[in-house]
């Protein structure tokens, strides 16, 4: 069976810039359709985007990633989506801690948004022939 | 020179780009500044240009140069100067940073549509209290016995939000009391947050004042 592609990622981030930055670089560079969110709460709210993919801030005020990530367990269209953490918050015991809680995997900030695209599709082809 | 467009102007994205970048490095090159100033004050490298000065005219200027920022957050600062005439001597550009600091946090930390009060007050006879309050949310409990140490912040979710390096309340004690005063806060998470600075009127034990103005009694 074929894999499905990736097309739609949400990008939850609080820092503007950041945010923007990833955008960009999803969108110019992997040519994705990117929606972004800058909380948890809004993230929840993009459910009608229907990403394939999302990439998740940990540290957030309001609701953290983790919690993020919890809720969107219990919201149609974004439950079952496969959670990338974006953060700089990835020591060895943390990236546990993420992984347990369900992510897919870990992307650690500063990320080189040159090769964001790259990353993200290495993960989604990876996780297709888990 | 990308970004003012000197060159010719870049694609709207490209320009943002620019910007971004632009931001983030005057971000990190504050924040080196920062470490490089507390390398220098660890090693004792501090030299104090200490000059006689006006409590009443440190504040106004300090509001002056800071009600763009406020204005930004909807912020009002409201100045309450009750020292007369009487002088406390300070480093005119290293005391204007601490209180810089004091201000811009208390601007950044309140709710908009609030106001920040600025005041010189007489907290004795001997003492001159520089206040700066706010209407915030209040230093957390369990954050307050770490408020003036390097490299921490109440929250760091939060204090993306409120960008900094977690430096200048270190640097703002450390400087105080190189002036021979004393840095401490009030706050309480319904009346908000009161950071001051106390100096004494008189020449402190901690450094040399040159003479002061005629105005002045002698200490």
């Amino acid at each position: 069976m074929s894999q499905p592609q990736l097309q739609r990622i949400l990008l939850v981030d609080d820092e503007a810039d950041l945010g923007r930055i990833g955008e960009v670089a999803l969108a110019k560079i992997g040519g994705f359709d990117v929606r972004v969110a800058s909380s948890g709460t809004e993230a929840l709210e993009a459910a009608d985007f229907r990403p394939d993919l999302i990439l998740l801030d940990v540290m957030m005020p309001g609701m953290n990633g983790l919690e993020t990530l919890e809720a969107m367990g219990a919201t149609s269209g974004l439950r079952g989506v496969p959670v990338v953490f974006l953060t700089a918050r990835a020591q060895q015991h943390e990236i546990e801690e993420y992984l347990r809680a369900g992510a897919l995997d870990v992307i650690t900030k500063p990320f080189d948004p040159t090769s964001l695209a790259d990353e993200v599709r290495d993960l989604w082809k990876s996780r297709a022939s888990k | 020179v990308l970004a003012s467009g000197a060159v010719g102007e870049l694609p709207e994205d490209a320009n943002e780009m620019v910007e971004i970048a632009l931001r983030n490095t005057d971000r990190l090159t504050h924040m080196i500044n920062e470490v490089l100033d507390i390398q220098k004050m660890e090693a004792g490298n501090v030299d104090l240009n200490l000059e006689w000065l006006s409590p009443e005219q440190l504040i106004e200027e300090l509001v002056e140069e800071n009600t763009a920022f406020a204005d930004q957050r909807d912020v009002t600062l409201e100045i309450d100067c009750r020292t007369e005439e009487t002088l406390i001597c300070v480093d005119p550009h290293k005391f204007h940073r601490v209180l810089t600091n004091l201000l811009s946090n208390a601007v950044k930390f309140s709710p908009e549509g609030e106001h920040v009060d600025v005041v010189a007050e007489m907290a004795d006879a001997e003492t001159v209290r520089l206040a700066i309050r706010d209407r915030g949310p209040g230093i957390p409990e369990d954050f307050q016995d770490e408020l003036f140490e390097p490299f921490t912040q109440a929250d760091p979710a939060r204090n993306r939000q409120q960008p900094g390096t977690g430096l200048g309340l270190h640097i703002a004690r450390e400087l105080t009391e190189r002036m021979g005063g004393e840095i401490g806060f009030e706050t309480s998470d319904e009346e908000g947050t009161k950071m001051f600075v106390n100096l004494p009127v008189g020449e402190s034990s901690h450094h040399t004042c040159p003479e002061p103005p005629d105005r002045r009694e002698q200490p």
